[in-house]
């Protein structure tokens, strides 16, 4: 019976021209898609509720986020000062001086509301009510998409 | 070659490693409540209201639309806001001038003011706000 024997292995170069198509491609993709660097002050910790509908934000540079947390029976805003870029938490009434300046003459400035699903509304109406005396047009709610 | 695969495999998983995609979470508008006005429905050629009133915890929600009896499930507060949205705009209004305030108990959990919210967008009522707590 006549053996079958493996071909002899040829020295040669490995045609790399698909393996480097594909990482281009896949590098355009991320380059286009992700977002890097890009720190609006969300805090992690936050368990969002969850919402069928829901908007895209569309203008963040417009935007101030405030990450709402219960403490006890206080209430803390964790929010990034657009002046020094460190995040700082504050109670709803320190909030207000923060939230006029960063709108200063910006009509369509408008902040972005982050809490847990569980947190009573008692602890969020305040937040609201600075962004009321801040003379904001509008602020939005973040929920997670289900 | 080696040298350009190199660098390329470097900024792809760089790439990878540190992008966020956006998609994850998206946002509800409100906007602030008019203020000094107390009636529930305006008939006339005014901006038209719709208040809600919410009570629960978090595993029920009871919202009252106006003076309707309560209404613990979110599809039929969806149908009862759309009714009454419907009957509005056959009155000539548009979708801008029916201002939905909704206001919660101070013991209402956040995440059932979200199904509130969630059923007046549904029910296409885009102007949406949010009152004192009661």
């Amino acid at each position: 019976m006549k053996k079958h024997r493996m071909p002899d292995m040829k020295e040669g170069n490995v045609n790399v021209t698909p393996l480097i198509d594909i990482v281009m491609c896949l590098i355009i993709f991320y380059m286009l898609v992700a977002r890097i660097g890009v720190d609006m002050g969300v805090r992690q910790n936050i368990n969002l509720p969850d919402s069928k509908v829901g908007k895209k934000l569309n203008d963040p540079g417009n935007t101030i986020v405030l990450n709402v947390e219960r403490a006890g029976e206080a209430v803390l805003v964790f929010v990034k000062n657009p002046e020094t870029s460190q995040m700082e938490n504050l109670d709803p009434t320190r909030l207000i001086p923060l939230l006029r300046k960063a709108r200063g003459a910006n009509k369509d400035f408008k902040a972005v509301i982050r809490a847990n699903l569980d947190i009573d509304y008692r602890f969020i109406e305040p937040v609201l009510v600075a962004c009321s005396q801040a003379n904001l047009k509008e602020y939005q709610f973040e929920a997670r998409k289900p | 070659m080696t040298p350009l695969v190199d660098v390329v495999m470097v900024i792809l998983i760089f790439l990878m490693l540190t992008g966020t995609f956006a998609g994850a979470t998206h946002y509800l508008q409100a906007n602030m409540p008019p203020v000094g006005k107390a009636a529930t429905v305006d008939p006339g050629g005014g901006p038209a209201r719709i208040e809600i009133r919410v009570q629960g915890n978090s595993d029920q929600m009871f919202a009252y639309v106006g003076n309707s009896p309560a209404i613990s499930d979110e599809d039929r507060l969806f149908s009862t806001l759309k009714a009454l949205g419907d009957s509005l705009k056959g009155q000539g209004k548009k979708p801008e001038d029916i201002q939905v305030i909704i206001f919660p108990g101070k013991f209402v959990k956040y995440q059932t003011l979200v199904r509130v919210y969630g059923s007046a967008i549904r029910a296409e009522l885009p102007k949406i706000a949010f009152g004192n707590a009661h």
